[in-house]
């Protein structure tokens, strides 16, 4: 075993390099951007999750050398077609085919990626935190880390031995994404102390390249760079480890316990693969296409197999864009429809195939909150709820976690309000995305049967973390809030065809 | 209205960069203090906040080694209350080695004995505050 990040590395590039082949496959582009490699990155994730999941059921699918063979095949297929590269169309709106964009020599547009820097500059400096200390948070160690382990030792991620009630404590029944992850660098040598963390940076920086692109084309080259760094210096995100709290004096901090984006946790994982997913749905909406719909499909089904907490959320989140794309009239709306109702499909099976092939796994009391037992607890505890809305405002209003970030949505809705721009359905779903997160976390706070129904101190240990899933959709609502305020409307095109970024 | 958006998104940059120097710097500190640590038991030691406790780790991930050439594939950990931060740790530096059960400390032999009997598990690992980690092979246990 190595405790180099070498092998944390090479996960990462096998990642891309599959998740590229995909792209490849679905939405051909000529431009490497940071945008189009972290959209490679967040669906090579999700391809992974998906054969992990796959390995469930036919275990020796999940060996080390079957892995790496299954993430290299679409980086194969994709050389294949670039080498044969006949003529490949696509339907888009009103149901007419059209060619797609032909990929010629590959290109990096250098404005793009200076532009980039930034946030690279604060990706890299993660990635000088993840090398510093070895796995120590608490969730790390006993779930994500463990069940990686697992995946390693015995090729599949739900072994029969952990079957056993006394193994609950371990939470088996996670999703499996982020473990396959761990999985991988271990497969790859990499230390299970030393060598794990700095896979996780990775993740970081596929999120801001993402945002980066919509930022570019939303707000324009010259904010784009500005807006990624205020987001990626968010604090809770870039670098506030737990004992700030304990070191904080008067003023006591929530617990973001192992916050910040270099710790082996599933957090920004998630937040990665829901951007993907939204900004990628967002898309199909401006302009329907099958590609494109696979790829969010893929991607969706990332977030499903993410955490836990994806596994809920976004099946809601693309039924409420579902609905919204069907809201919106003009032409396409056929297309629109169906490729969104694929979209869901497949965010539906994945969660469906997960919960079935999960359920053997024994689960904490108290903590089966998609069950009937979590059902039945939300009209049994509805006198939480004063509580729980006064922790969350207070949690948003914290400005050392988050600095000014939650102020973003209520400006956004301000001026949409004001100057009566940006409020038809599909404009208004990040908002309506936010609404939809911030009520499931409120759901999930009065279910919860955590250690006796102790939710005020649930509260304070995970606030911070689910928030974090979904505050990428500020910085999206910061890029369109720029659009809203130009005097012409703006009109962005799809994220592979932007021009730099 | 251009120049209102680039004022806030300025503030916004600037309020995290402020945050970033107050409160970051604590955590360079600390990471800086953790990579001088030499061995990786004192790194955990650094990350707990007390020095004291490196030959404890030390301890446990030797305790590791022992039990895979014994052969050991199952144990059980017996951590008093406020030590239970060992508890995530062990399970994961552990690995292989499945802990079945996390027992409370302040029991008797003759109850751990029992609950190795109980269990039917190879070893018991034991951490009392004086005497770091033990471990605990019952004669005539079954791995």
């Amino acid at each position: 075993m190595s405790a180099s990040p070498l092998p944390a590395l090479g996960s990462a590039l096998l990642l891309t390099l599959a998740g590229a082949g995909i792209l490849r496959l679905l939405r051909p582009t000529d431009r490497l951007t940071p945008a189009s490699l972290g959209l490679a990155f967040a669906a090579g994730a999700s391809w992974l999750g998906l054969v992990v999941l796959a390995a469930g059921t036919v275990r020796p699918w999940a060996s080390g050398p079957v892995l790496v063979g299954l993430l290299l095949a679409p980086a194969a297929a994709a050389l294949v077609q670039l080498w044969w590269p006949g003529r490949r169309h696509d339907l888009v709106a009103g149901g007419a085919e059209q060619p797609s964009p032909q990929a010629g020599r590959l290109s990096f547009p250098p404005a793009g990626w200076l532009s980039f820097l930034p946030a690279l500059a604060v990706a890299g400096f993660s990635m000088w935190l993840a090398l510093q200390r070895p796995v120590w948070n608490v969730d790390a160690l006993m779930r994500w880390v463990l069940h990686g382990q697992w995946l390693h030792a015995y090729d599949t991620v739900l072994p029969e031995r952990v079957e056993d009630p006394s193994w609950s404590i371990t939470h088996p029944s996670y999703p499996p994404l982020v473990p396959g992850a761990i999985a991988l660098a271990l497969d790859f040598g990499a230390d299970r102390f030393m060598g794990l963390r700095p896979l996780f940076p990775f993740f970081f920086l596929a999120l801001l390249g993402i945002l980066h692109g919509h930022a570019w084309r939303h707000a324009g080259p010259r904010a784009a760079p500005w807006l990624t760094l205020a987001f990626a210096l968010t604090p809770c995100l870039a670098y506030l480890p737990q004992y700030a709290a304990a070191a904080g004096g008067a003023q006591q901090l929530p617990p973001a316990a192992g916050l910040g984006s270099d710790e082996a946790m599933a957090d920004v994982p998630l937040a990665l693969l829901l951007t993907a997913a939204a900004v990628t749905f967002l898309d199909l909406c401006a302009a329907p296409a099958r590609g494109t719909a696979l790829l969010c499909a893929l991607l969706a089904a990332g977030a499903v197999l993410a955490k836990q907490e994806g596994t809920a959320y976004a099946p809601a989140m693309l039924a409420v864009g579902v609905a919204a794309g069907a809201l919106r009239g003009g032409p396409g709306r056929r297309l629109r429809v169906a490729c969104g109702a694929l979209v869901l499909a497949a965010s539906v099976a994945a969660a469906a195939a997960w919960t079935a092939l999960s359920a053997r796994m024994p689960v904490m009391p108290g903590e089966d909150y998609l069950g009937s037992a979590g059902l039945a607890a939300l009209g049994d505890n509805l006198d939480r709820l004063p509580v729980i809305l006064g922790r969350l405002g207070r949690e948003l209003a914290t400005v050392e976690l988050w600095g000014p970030l939650w102020l973003v949505p209520l400006l956004w809705l301000a001026v949409a309000v004001a100057r009566r721009r940006g409020l038809d359905a599909v404009s208004i779903l990040p908002v309506l995305w936010l609404l939809l997160a911030l009520v499931l976390i409120v759901v999930a706070y009065v279910v919860t049967g955590w250690r006796q129904g102790q939710y005020e101190w649930l509260m304070q240990v995970s606030l911070t973390r689910l928030l974090l899933h979904h505050a990428p959709l500020c910085a999206l609502l910061a890029a369109e809030l720029a659009g809203l305020l130009r005097r012409a409307p703006p009109t962005p095109g799809p994220v592979v065809s932007a021009t730099a970024s | 209205m251009a120049r209102t958006w680039s004022v806030g998104l300025a503030l916004w940059l600037g309020a995290n960069v402020w945050l970033l120097m107050h409160q970051g710097a604590e955590r360079v500190r600390e990471d800086r203090a953790i990579a001088a640590a030499e061995s990786l038991a004192g790194r955990y030691a650094v990350l707990y906040g007390n020095a004291a406790l490196t030959p404890q780790f030390e301890q446990l991930f030797a305790l590791r080694e022992r039990m895979l050439a014994g052969s050991v594939e199952r144990a059980v950990l017996v951590v008093p209350l406020p030590f239970t931060f060992w508890v995530p740790l062990a399970r994961h530096a552990l690995f292989p080695i499945q802990i079945l059960e996390e027992l409370p400390g302040g029991r008797s032999e003759a109850q751990l004995q029992a609950e190795v009997v109980r269990l039917d598990v190879g070893a018991l690992l034991r951490f009392e505050p004086a005497a770091g980690w033990t471990l605990w092979r019952p004669a005539g246990a079954s791995q």
